[in-house]
């Protein structure tokens, strides 16, 4: 259990299950289980790390933490209230405490929105404001993610892969949600540019006490953000525990696989 | 670049058709159903510029016309007598845009006898004005049928593509169906049980109608495709993540994507429709007489001696030649760019 | 054996024949009318009204009357025509009989004018060549069936040469085996042509952008490389490489092909299906509607598995599959 075990978590997972079916005629021809069983728990103000190899079920439950995919069964619990049964009303105002960002920034813009419209879009959804007020909001949470108003009216084509990704992280935090999952965020972008968005999440994780959900297959990175490490494989958590620790001596042997198969270049550095 | 002027003279082309056709009542020197039986299967009259003596007019003019009393239902031209072009004369009442009453028309001839630039019929009904009140029909209707069809087409396609699961799989059996089925075939099976007698305006929206929905499919399977990928798009993912509704992903992500399919299937399905129409009306399953649709003006060749010694008769195949030539350039010019 | 494909490409059409069949039984059920309308038989026995109904199956619920009629259908009973006062069947075999005369005819003449002019422009390099084609395609493809068909006519009725309409002269029955054969050939030319016309501008274009695209292909440089002659450079190894994006189009242009033949034997007075079925329907004559449909959806699903039976032969990868 984490340092914070005591307090309770801000979005829990309990029992998750998933499984994807393909049908022919009615008929089930093809199972895979994603999720089996599998408990998960975020704390404010603290990074939990997710790793496994791929297909072990990383991004099936980063989905289901922030409710674009049912689960088959288990709950998921922010502060508490379960979501998966909630009805509508509840549960589209709980979307707007979790956010995903994606690993591809690119595909997560629409092409045909401006920068200022893109990060505009949840509050037109949640109905926020006039207009001018959610451009204006729009515009300051630019500027908190290092995007000046010049941006404003460009379209991500005429962005950088680093820029994208600083948009779509303003768009997820226009809502000032509680929770963040970031889906492979960082790969793709350039080790500078990874840098400057890992700092950004850093400094934005202290001021606004964010619960981050960090999946992830780079362990260096996890090493350097996480407070909490959880391994999955085929779709059980088969190990947790400070990165640190678990990198140096990992006790089940998929996940010492995993550390091995990995250069591990900057393991217990920022962990404490 | 090359593409620009590639695709400027088929739009103009276009444009100008449907302009003639909305000004259609203005363009016409008379009335599409106005009749004259002294000038029964008049050949069309030659605009000219130079007189007998040989002096050259600046203001065209045609001469008289006297039916030839060497060869029965012939005419001949009497020389002694000009008729002068007169630009923007008073004329036969009519309807502008179908709703504001005029009576003025771009040009006329002096004196009391009518001019036929393009030849009458039977009935001694100009073909000029039929023609081009026709085109007001005939390309309304293949209009007014692909906005049909792409409406259908694109909310049935919206809906299997984004939906999935076992609507997507009944509405694709049914698009299969319609596509596989010849349109001519479908289209004469549904007319078979519409009553046959009906009033123009009846008739004509029943046939936009019919016609409309038969064409749906094409269209339908496109923007499923695409609805079907925009699905899985990030920012659809992103959007639903806000708490988005279907109707919302809908109209803001999905459809606006579908833009480029639809205008280009609105280019292939427009000059079929048009030519449905004229097919239906052809046939006689159409709008009928008098009302000008260019079927039932080239129906008039299916009689042998129109077709052997009316050759005028052939125009309105020209101008129908013309806008399926003028859609499939713009489609294509389109489908480059895009 | 025969390829899991064409099995269930044949399952397909079968699938449609009953999509039709449900669809003009239902159309056919529709039109106002019920012969035995009580309302209508106003001040008769209403027990023998009803018992007329009976003896008609019309007080069977729909699913019933519609399996009813598609035993009725299958017996190759299409019911009776009242416009030509003969059963439906036996009208509409000689019309079949008749449209599959014409458009067996007309689409291998189509297919081989398009390979020709196709492979042709495809192989030009100059620019002057596939301008012309370009051209010559996208005009024939703005000229609607309807006007080939008249212009044709025009064009045969002013030159006399050709006659035209119908299927035979006046004088058929009067003529010997080689001289009705020629008659009839003679009254092909005219509706044949204008289906050709109207079929090739198409299958030209796919022709041409399939060869285009194949002579891209590195192999074909490397063979060129090698110093095989131009000629059998294409006949040999471009053209079947071209071949089965094309064979697939056969199937494709079956329903186009229907519906061009319907027009043409209109404009044509071509005894087939179309005429048959305008006059039905000018006729209100219910039963021959349906049948012409069903008729025509049988040489569809016919004319589509042929396509498919040769893409199979045509490709080996298929087979295998």
């Amino acid at each position: 259990m984490s340092a914070e075990g005591d307090r309770p978590p801000l979005l829990a997972a309990t029992g998750l299950s998933k499984s994807y079916r393909q049908r022919r005629w009615g008929r089930v021809v093809f199972r895979v289980a994603a999720l089996a069983d599998v408990d998960l728990e975020l704390h404010a103000g603290r990074t939990t790390a997710l790793v496994g190899a791929s297909g072990s079920g990383k991004s099936t439950l980063g989905r289901c933490l922030a409710l674009l995919e049912a689960p088959d069964a288990g709950r998921v619990l922010l502060r508490g209230r379960d979501l998966v049964g909630a009805p509508r009303p509840q549960r589209r105002a709980a979307h707007r405490e979790i956010q995903l960002i994606f690993q591809d920034a690119a595909g997560a813009l629409n092409p045909r929105f401006t920068a200022v419209r893109a990060v505009a879009e949840p509050l037109e959804i949640a109905a926020r404001g006039g207009r001018r007020e959610r451009r204006e909001l729009a515009l300051e949470t630019m500027r908190l993610v290092g995007l000046p108003a010049a941006w404003a009216e460009r379209r991500p084509l005429e962005l950088s892969g680093g820029q994208r990704q600083r948009l779509a992280i303003a768009r997820a935090l226009v809502l000032e949600p509680r929770v963040l999952v970031l889906d492979e965020a960082f790969s793709g972008l350039d080790l500078s540019v990874q840098a400057q968005i890992v700092n950004l999440l850093q400094e934005l994780q202290q001021r606004l006490r964010l619960a981050m959900l960090l999946i992830s297959h780079d362990f260096s990175l996890v090493g350097y953000l996480a407070d909490e490490v959880a391994v999955l494989d085929g779709g059980r958590v088969i190990e947790r525990g400070a990165p640190a620790a678990l990198f140096a001596r990992p006790r089940h042997p998929r996940t010492a696989q995993l550390v091995a198969a990995t250069p591990l270049l900057t393991v217990g550095e920022g962990a404490g | 670049m090359v593409r620009p002027t590639r695709r400027w003279p088929a739009l103009a082309l276009l444009i100008a058709l449907h302009a003639a056709a909305l000004l259609a009542g203005f363009l016409a020197p008379y009335h599409y159903a106005e009749q004259d039986r002294t000038r029964v299967y008049a050949p069309p009259t030659r605009l000219r510029l130079v007189d007998q003596e040989g002096r050259l007019h600046l203001r065209p003019f045609v001469f008289a016309r006297r039916p030839d009393p060497e060869r029965p239902g012939g005419y001949r031209e009497d020389p002694g007598q000009r008729l002068a072009l007169r630009l923007l004369v008073p004329g036969d009442p009519y309807r502008l845009f179908g709703v504001i009453p005029a009576r003025l028309h771009l040009f006329g001839f002096d004196g009391g006898e009518r001019v036929y630039l393009l030849g009458s019929d039977l009935y001694g009904r100009d073909l000029l004005s039929r023609i081009l009140y026709g085109a007001a029909i005939s390309l309304f209707a293949g209009l007014v049928a692909a906005a049909l069809s792409l409406a259908v087409g694109t909310a049935v396609g919206a809906a299997a593509g984004y939906f999935g699961g076992w609507v997507d799989g009944l509405l694709m059996r049914l698009v299969e169906l319609f596509m596989a089925l010849p349109w001519l075939y479908l289209l004469l099976a549904f007319r078979a049980f519409l009553p046959l007698e009906m009033t123009p305006t009846q008739a004509f929206f029943l046939l936009v109608g019919v016609i409309g929905l038969i064409g749906w499919a094409r269209p339908a399977r496109l923007v499923r495709g695409i609805a079907l990928s925009a699905r899985e798009r990030g920012y659809v993912l992103a959007a639903r993540g806000f708490g988005a509704s279907h109707l919302y992903l809908l109209l803001r992500h999905v459809l606006p994507q579908t833009r480029s399919v639809v205008l280009t299937q609105a280019a292939i399905l427009i000059p079929r429709f048009i030519l449905a129409e004229v097919t239906l009306s052809f046939l006689g399953l159409g709008v009928g007489e008098p009302v000008p649709s260019w079927g039932i003006l080239l129906a008039e060749l299916q009689k042998v001696h129109v077709l052997l010694t009316r050759g005028w008769f052939f125009l309105p195949a020209l101008a129908l030649v013309a806008v399926t030539w003028a859609y499939h350039a713009a489609g294509r010019a389109w489908d480059d760019d895009a | 054996m025969i390829g899991r494909l064409v099995l269930r490409r044949a399952a397909a059409g079968l699938l449609l024949l009953l999509g039709v069949s449900v669809f003009g039984f239902l159309l056919a059920e529709l039109v106002p009318g019920d012969p035995f309308d009580p309302g209508r038989l106003e001040g008769r026995d209403p027990a023998a009204i009803e018992l007329l109904r009976a003896r008609y199956g019309l007080d069977r619920p729909l699913p019933q009357r519609y399996l009813r009629w598609v035993s009725l259908t299958v017996r190759g009973d299409l019911g009776y025509s009242l416009s030509f006062d003969r059963p439906v069947a036996e009208i509409l075999r000689v019309r079949a009989r008749n449209t599959l005369l014409l458009t067996g005819i007309a689409v291998p003449m189509a297919w081989l004018l398009a390979l020709v002019a196709g492979i042709w422009a495809a192989s030009r390099r100059g620019r002057w060549g596939r301008t012309a084609f370009a051209g010559a395609t996208s005009l024939l493809l703005a000229v609607p069936d309807l006007v080939l068909a008249l212009g044709l006519l025009l064009v045969a009725v002013q030159s006399g040469l050709l006659p035209t309409g119908g299927l035979r002269s006046l004088d058929f029955e009067a003529l010997g085996p080689l001289e009705k054969a020629r008659d009839l050939a003679a009254h092909l030319v005219l509706p044949a042509a204008a289906l050709v016309l109207s079929l090739a501008p198409r299958l030209a274009r796919y022709v041409q952008a399939s060869v285009a695209e194949v002579l891209a292909a590195p192999f074909v440089d490397a063979l060129r490389a090698a110093g095989i002659p131009r000629r059998r450079l294409l006949l040999r190894y471009v053209l079947p490489a071209a071949g089965n994006p094309l064979a697939s189009l056969v199937g494709f242009s079956v329903a186009s092909l229907l519906s061009a033949s319907l027009l043409v034997e209109i404009v044509m007075s071509w005894p087939g299906l179309g005429p048959a079925l305008l006059d039905a329907i000018l006729a209100r004559d219910v039963h021959l509607v349906i049948g012409a449909v069903l008729v025509s959806t049988l040489l569809l699903v016919a004319g589509n598995l042929i396509a498919d039976l040769l893409i199979y032969a045509l490709d080996p990868r298929i087979r295998s599959e």
